[in-house]
């Protein structure tokens, strides 16, 4: 007798799916696509509705919402103390390429920023200060001694630029401030308006942005509080009105359009620090010999070219703050 | 995806006339001319019937891989849903504990690096707002819904080669 064993393929023709079924699977499989879609529907258009072309490239006119009411300030005089061994970075490259993380992670930040309203601003100077007090941008900004500098900016992730900033050193504000002796720190944050800035809606992130420097890192002759670039205003992707520039650490560090600055004697708990501290520490000096965890730290591509330079240790600015960490040894002084 | 086949490789000559003998399945010869190879045991070259049969197997996998992912997502989903009750009887609020925040307290590091990729590689929008949206929502839904699909998709007994 002949017994025929069916193999596990050979299937009866029962076992098929009906191909109304078949048919189904595909559209709930699309029904679920679009779903997602049309539940994020309205959120999509209000950020086209607001305006917002971050991806259209059409943006800058790079100074066109800059901060008129200060621009009769500058061009500021030339501090010539601070001279660079490299070409300064096009202004359009230096306006246009620029990381704002309340605006999103993307290099289309210069559009994305415009929502932002740098009039009227306040600096809120509070803590351990002889007298708090809120101060007015412009009032500020005449009471300044601005100048200009020419800094290198090394950013974390290995590219770098040179950029003639405005404004004033810290130094300046540590005397209108006039923090108390037991004072240790300064913190610096970012404003926090999710209505202009998207990246604060994600809520789960410890807004606003936060930075901090020691009270000898802020005292340091070469700790900046830029107002303006190119001798211009600063334009609201720059960080509009008041940001720091701290050219020897990374640029994560230098806070932008920043609301207030609160003199403490513990250390401040910054953005990144309390995100990934493991990447982003409190100090943040630049090493050529301290990998980031994802790559090397060694050297740089300079902005607007094809090169990649040697990076140097704390930037290049070793002979200005060296000695801030002689006595630091066992901090993670470089990531 | 691996699978071993009995009989030793043979020309689509051969291979056409033994399968019309055995009447086990239809081929006509420009179909049995078709060849695909599998796996890299010896690269072993199997028939156009057998393509049939790779579909089916790779589609019972995909079931049972449904299965697994669907099951475990459901689990997630439920933990996010106990967490939720949990602070709504301690609390006597309902508060949402959104799936990005979820998300953030698991890897902070694979979200970070999950917007910056989307956004510098894919589309700024695609992050802000379509997924940026989609992570406001609840832990639990965000979870419970592609699991629910997953175990629907591995619950369909239609179509089963083994």
């Amino acid at each position: 007798m002949l017994i025929r064993q069916k193999k596990g393929w050979e299937l009866p023709e029962r076992s098929a799916t009906p191909e109304a079924h078949y048919v189904n699977r595909r559209r709930l499989l699309a029904g679920m696509g679009i779903g997602g879609l049309i539940l994020a529907a309205p959120a999509v258009l209000r950020q086209i509705g607001a305006g917002s072309n971050v991806s259209s490239g059409t943006v800058p006119p790079h100074f066109a919402t800059a901060d008129e009411e200060s621009a009769s300030l500058y061009p500021a005089p030339r501090n010539a103390r601070y001279q660079i061994d490299r070409p300064v970075t096009a202004e359009r490259l230096a306006t246009t390429y620029n990381n704002f993380y309340e605006f999103g992670s993307h290099k289309g930040i210069s559009g994305a920023a415009q929502a932002l309203r740098i009039r009227p601003w306040a600096v809120r100077i509070d803590g351990l200060v002889e007298r708090e007090m809120t101060v007015d941008i412009d009032t500020l900004l005449r009471s300044m001694p601005l100048e200009e500098r020419m800094y290198r900016h090394r950013c974390v992730e290995a590219w770098s630029m040179t950029v003639p900033w405005s404004g004033f050193r810290m130094s300046a504000l540590l005397d209108l401030a006039r923090p108390l002796a037991a004072a240790r720190y300064v913190e610096m944050h970012t404003f926090s308006d999710p209505e202009v800035a998207p990246g604060q809606h994600q809520a789960w992130y410890p807004w606003p942005y936060v930075e901090g420097l020691t009270i000898e890192e802020a005292a340091n002759e070469l700790t900046f509080l830029a107002t303006g670039i190119y001798g211009k205003p600063l334009p609201k992707q720059n960080g509009a009105p008041l940001r720091l520039a701290v050219p020897w650490k990374y640029g994560f560090k230098s806070v932008k359009s920043i609301v207030r600055l609160r003199f403490t004697d513990v250390r401040p708990r910054t953005f990144w620090d309390r995100v990934q501290s493991r990447e982003y520490g409190f100090w943040a000096n630049v090493n050529p010999n301290v990998p980031h965890a994802r790559w090397s730290q060694s050297t740089e591509r300079v902005l607007g070219t094809n090169i990649r330079v040697p990076t140097r240790l704390f930037n290049g600015y070793a002979e200005f703050v060296q000695h801030l960490y002689d006595e630091l040894a066992g901090e993670r002084l470089f990531t | 995806m691996i699978y071993s086949h009995s009989e030793p490789a043979r020309s689509p000559a051969e291979a056409h006339s033994q399968s019309d003998e055995r009447g086990s399945w239809r081929s006509s010869p420009e179909a049995s001319s078709l060849r695909i190879k599998i796996g890299s045991e010896g690269g072993k070259s199997l028939r156009v019937g057998d393509d049939h049969i790779a579909v089916l197997w790779r589609y019972s996998f995909l079931q049972w891989m449904a299965g697994r992912a669907g099951w475990a997502l459901a689990a997630a989903a439920l933990v996010a849903f106990a967490n939720d009750f949990i602070s709504f009887a301690q609390t006597g609020t309902y508060r949402v504990i959104p799936a990005g925040q979820v998300w953030f307290d698991i890897h902070v590091a694979s979200l970070n690096l999950m917007q910056a990729v989307v956004q510098r590689f894919l589309h700024p929008l695609l992050w802000d707002p379509v997924i940026a949206t989609m992570l406001q929502w609840p832990a639990w839904s965000l979870l419970g819904a592609p699991a629910a699909v997953f175990i629907a998709i591995a619950a369909n007994r239609g179509v089963r080669a083994c």
